[in-house]
């Protein structure tokens, strides 16, 4: 999202600057062809709008209603981490063919994001923990984000990880790819030295 | 700035949400031959159509925008060093992506380089993408230099970060305590 986000202010800056950059100009009479004495509406403008009658209007409000809806993608993008969906809260795996797997089997996802967390805590490597479970059953992806213990091998953090996975995939079938792991070495106690 | 763009983010789409439907209500107002909601329209469009392009305040209020917008391209354009780097734990699986946080890593390894003795003060800036650069400033002796080196080494293993690390090692002399 950090890219998505600095492309889009950069272009809202682009065209801010361009925007300023040609009011001032005009306004000073350095624009060839625009009169500075003239109105910012301009009398052409609203004679063009009002010739289209009720046209006009509907394509405000179609354009009014684009831009609400433009607003609402962001937002939920924006909250989304990495801009992805969450795995369902009930998730329903499919059916296996044999005796052992055949039936509906449903999970709670945000249970087993906590589950994991969990499992990763148990460790005395791991400080703090917080899983995010995201896609869909077919292709789930596992996020983490793990603070660390001071003086630790971020080896053992990732033989760790690796165990707990393992153990994801033996409870719930789900295997998770890609999986993406932030670290805080450290953790939240790490003193600062400047 | 991360954290800048991403606040102005979600408010610029509250006000996308707000503003746009605010606007589709005015203009099915404005069709249906209805006085504008909330806001005095008729008003702002007199004063559009009656101010010059050449008004004082218009060419000024242009130029801040203008400015701001220019400040806002600068600022998101400029190199920004990473929030992350990657790291290789050579122990994780091999389809697992893992990054370490640039600030506490920089922490981490001032402070190991701030407890050898005779080693005042420490700090560490870390940039690069792929590769990691690691610039060192501490306030020491000369003498003290390769076990400095040798700490910065020992953490960034413990780290796991990918070979070749590319570290600049500066020592500035010790205050003397008067």
């Amino acid at each position: 999202m950090d890219r998505f986000n600095r492309v889009l202010w950069a272009m809202i800056g682009l065209v801010l600057a361009v925007v300023g950059a040609v009011g001032v100009a005009a306004g000073r009479g350095h624009l060839p062809g625009v009169d500075p004495r003239g109105a910012l509406l301009p009398r052409w403008l609203l004679t063009r709008w009002h010739s289209w009658g009720w046209w006009a209007w509907a394509a405000l409000a179609v354009a009014g209603l684009i831009l609400a809806w433009s607003g609402w993608r962001l937002l939920r993008a924006e909250l989304r981490p990495g801009g992805r969906r969450s795995l369902p809260a009930d998730l329903v795996l499919e059916a296996g063919d044999d005796r052992e797997t055949a039936g509906k089997v449903s999970l709670n996802s945000p249970a087993l994001a906590d589950a994991t967390a969990s499992a990763l805590e148990r460790h005395a490597a791991v400080e703090h923990a917080f899983v995010r479970l995201l896609g869909d059953a077919r292709h789930p992806e596992l996020r983490a984000r793990i603070d660390m213990a001071g003086d630790t091998d971020l080896r053992v953090v990732g033989e760790h990880l690796g165990r707990t996975v393992e153990q994801l995939t033996a409870t719930s079938g789900l295997r998770p790819d890609p999986v993406e792991v932030t670290v805080r070495p450290g953790g939240d106690t790490g003193s600062r030295v400047h | 700035m991360r954290a800048f763009n991403r606040i102005a983010t979600l408010v610029l789409s509250l006000v996308l949400i707000a503003g746009g439907l605010f606007i589709a209500v005015q203009a099915v107002l404005a069709a249906l031959r209805h006085a504008p909601w909330l806001l005095p329209l008729r008003r702002w469009h007199a004063a559009l159509t009656s101010t010059p392009l050449g008004d004082r305040l218009a060419v000024i209020l242009m130029g801040a925008v203008g400015l701001l917008g220019l400040a806002l391209l600068i600022a998101e354009l400029r190199p920004w060093r990473p929030s992350r780097l990657p790291v290789h734990p050579a122990t994780a699986d091999a389809g697992s992506e893992w990054w370490v946080l640039r600030r506490p890593a920089e922490r981490l390894l001032a402070d190991a380089a701030a407890r050898i003795p005779g080693v005042n003060s420490a700090r560490v800036r870390l940039r690069g993408r792929h590769r990691w650069k690691v610039d060192v400033l501490a306030e020491a002796r000369d003498e003290d230099r390769t076990e400095i080196a040798e700490a910065i080494d020992g953490e960034l293993d413990r780290l796991a970060a990918p070979a070749p690390v590319r570290v600049r090692l500066r020592l500035r002399s010790p205050r003397r305590v008067a």
